[in-house]
């Protein structure tokens, strides 16, 4: 077989199956669809800042009113915490590679970078999420235990749940890092090398 | 958005339809993921549609936004989810009138599966040349220099007439 053979037995695909359109249609259900999409996609980021959105106003509350020091203290970080995270959410979502018209190695650097940033974030929840939300959670609650000298169990059961739901988010956290992320980053990588594979020693070939 | 990129997508698309279809065949797993995957990808030409600036042909801009899409769905890290609903306007018809050669047939069963087997970026590139594109707009698609394009494709074109007369 000869090499423009491969182009026409490719070609001969539509012998087998033929799109068509209703073109009176297709604009209206191509603009629903992204309606709906578009709702869909408002919803996800609400939903994955609302955590934030819904903390800063309960925890700034407790921050003014609260009668005990240490409450206030915790109410005010769990505040300062909750912004942060929305901000993380924002940067975050700046570098998901959204330019679908870019070139596909321009596109898959941008993947690249996004899915590094993915892994970044995972591997380090501890330090930007867990830790702090967990302190000053803990902080938050025992300036409530602390007036109360009956309390001390709860305070000792506090500081393991706190501690076992800790441990669970940096788990799965890392474990999604490493099985989710890091096969689809070194999948974007092997096609960069292939695609970025250097040329200069290639000879010139006619088209 | 205004009548005049209403009609270039609905001519670019009916000019390439097949073209697209057999570049989103290459990465789809079966028939109802290729038809998905050409729905999302019909979806997302139009959303791009504004920023066409017309630097290159709509036909090899269509390629690119098509590859990307392609690209997209295999390196999505929620779940795999239908995204979008389906078209009734959009739909894949088999052919009606007389059947191919059986020899075609077979030919273009042995080409599809010898495909699917290479990296995602050597499909790109293959799909690319066999739907007759010039090297100086698959470069523009790909990103990589003309030279290297034909490097690269004449590489792949003989892994792939190997494939064939292997499986034939």
């Amino acid at each position: 077989m000869i090499e423009k053979e491969l182009s026409k037995i490719w070609q001969s695909s539509p012998h087998q199956e033929q799109v068509k359109f209703k073109k009176s249609r297709l604009i209206l259900e191509v603009d629903s669809n992204l309606d709906r999409f578009h709702g869909e996609t408002k919803w996800l980021h609400l939903r994955e800042a609302l955590g934030a959105i819904i903390a800063i106003p309960i925890f700034g509350y407790f921050g003014f009113t609260a009668p005990y020091l240490l409450t206030k203290i915790g109410a005010l970080l769990m505040v300062l915490w909750a912004t942060y995270i929305l901000l993380v959410i924002k940067r975050t979502k700046k570098k998901k590679p959204a330019e679908l018209s870019e070139n596909y190695l321009q596109y898959l650097l941008k993947t690249k970078e996004y899915l590094q940033l993915q892994i970044k974030l995972r591997l380090s929840i501890f330090t930007w999420y867990v830790l702090p939300c967990m302190t000053f959670s803990y902080v938050f609650a025992l300036g409530f235990f602390l007036e109360n000298p009956e309390a001390t169990k709860l305070i000792v059961g506090g500081g393991v749940y706190c501690l076992f739901i800790g441990y669970m988010i940096y788990f799965l956290n890392r474990r999604s890092a490493k099985k989710v992320v890091e096969p689809k980053l070194n999948k974007v990588n092997e096609l960069i090398n292939t695609l970025e594979e250097k040329n200069h020693r290639h000879p010139r070939v006619k088209n | 958005m205004d009548r005049e990129l209403e009609t270039a997508f609905l001519e670019g698309l009916e000019q390439n339809k097949q073209k697209l279809l057999r570049v989103c065949s290459v990465y789809a797993a079966d028939d109802e993921d290729k038809k998905d995957l050409f729905q999302e990808v019909v979806i997302n030409i139009w959303k791009s549609m504004p920023s066409f600036k017309a630097n290159s042909s709509l036909s090899t801009w269509m390629f690119r936004v098509t590859l990307n899409v392609c690209i997209n769905a295999q390196t999505k890290l929620t779940k795999k989810k239908k995204q979008f609903v389906n078209m009734d306007s959009v739909e894949l018809l088999q052919y009606e009138g007389p059947p191919p050669p059986e020899e075609e047939s077979q030919q273009l069963i042995y080409l599809r599966s010898c495909i699917k087997k290479l990296n995602e970026a050597d499909k790109a590139l293959i799909t690319l040349a066999l739907e007759e594109l010039p090297y100086k707009e698959i470069a523009e698609v790909t990103g990589i220099t003309e030279n290297h394009v034909a490097v690269k494709i004449k590489r792949i074109k003989n892994k792939l007439l190997n494939c064939i007369n292997e499986r034939s």
